[in-house]
């Protein structure tokens, strides 16, 4: 008997891929910064122990010179989960954690919304959160 | 003094925190601010500088132009262009090769003269393309450099005009295409400044500052 034929071997096989498509699916989400709705936004925050969303629209202007910090820190802390909310599509988002200036950064512990930070701040100030939060 | 449209191509507020333009973040806090959004004619200079200049979105052209048709901006304004990337070399006053032959001090030195040499009399539309020209093909390049010569050609704008409109029809090359948003910088206000910035936007923005000078 080959092991083509052998049902066993064929389910541990199918296991084995499955694993490393998952694994390779993780590795692709490391350093990215995901875009988030409100169909992913709670599930997002949830399934992170340390998230950071950073509040964002099309004209504001210091949201454009806030992005490539957020998605540098994302390449930089890969533990941690780093979204984007649009405001103007995703004003339900935005109210129910009172943005009422962009850009603004909620950082998440748990779940729950334990600091922020609002305008396009440097680095160090979201780094700084990030560390004490990750308890570094 | 007349109205300056200044393009910067490749200008991108992602690169204002690592590169620190004084000047352009003086402005940024100083002046009336947006983004300009250029999200389906960002793979060449044409259509978006030919969206401006015609008022209107031109989506059907994806290469510099061999003759230039009569351009609506020109037309209600009167105005002087400068080294505009519409054909190649570059449409006006100045007139350089696209590709990185010339460099930032050489086309800003050109440019600058061409612009101090006509603003008392006539409103000028100029453009300076390094940026774009040099890291579309220079992956070595110095960005924040390149952004520091700028700057200081900016400063010594900014200081001689009075009225102005600082843009970039996008952002930085990225593989084929632009980053979808560019700079708007101005001393005009704009009707809506809870919304983006659009081409033909900047070409009514300038007319109706030319109309008031």
């Amino acid at each position: 008997m080959n092991g083509e034929e052998d049902p066993e071997l064929q389910k541990l096989l199918e296991e084995k891929a499955k694993k490393l498509l998952k694994e390779g699916k993780k590795e692709e989400e490391r350093g990215k910064v995901f875009h988030l709705t409100t169909k992913d936004f709670d599930n997002f925050i949830s399934s992170h122990k340390v998230a950071v969303v950073d509040f964002w629209a099309e004209w504001c202007a210091p949201c454009l010179i806030l992005a490539p910090i957020i998605e540098e820190l994302a390449q930089d802390y890969p533990q941690v989960g780093f979204g984007k909310v649009n405001s103007d599509e995703e004003p339900e988002i935005a109210s129910r954690y009172g943005v009422m200036s962009l850009p603004t950064v909620i950082f998440f512990k748990n779940g729950e919304p334990v600091d922020e930070v609002i305008g396009a701040v440097p680095r160090e100030e979201i780094e700084t959160r990030i560390k004490a939060l990750l308890g570094e | 003094m007349k109205p300056l449209l200044l393009g910067i191509d490749a200008l991108s507020y992602s690169s204002f925190m690592k590169c620190n333009p004084r000047t352009l973040l003086m402005l940024f806090s100083s002046t009336f601010r947006g983004v300009v959004a250029n999200k389906t004619l960002n793979s060449h200079p044409t259509p978006s500088w030919l969206s401006i200049l015609q008022m209107e979105n031109v989506s059907d052209i994806n290469s510099f132009l061999k003759e230039v048709p009569e351009l609506k901006v020109v037309k209600l304004t009167n105005a002087v262009l400068i080294n505009i990337p519409i054909t190649n070399p570059t449409f006006g006053e100045v007139s350089i090769p696209y590709t990185s032959s010339v460099s930032v001090k050489e086309e800003i030195s050109k440019v600058k003269e061409a612009i101090f040499n006509v603003i008392d009399d006539k409103p000028v539309i100029a453009d300076i393309t390094a940026l774009d020209r040099i890291l579309q093909t220079d992956g070595s390049a110095n960005k924040c450099e390149i952004y520091s010569e700028i700057d200081s050609f900016v400063r010594e704008v900014v200081n001689k005009v009075e009225d102005f409109i600082i843009f970039s029809p996008y952002g930085e090359p990225k593989g084929k295409t632009h980053e979808e948003y560019g700079v708007y910088l101005s001393t005009v206000p704009r009707p809506n400044e809870h919304d983006t910035v659009k081409l033909p936007e900047l070409g009514y923005l300038f007319a109706s500052l030319a109309k008031r000078s």
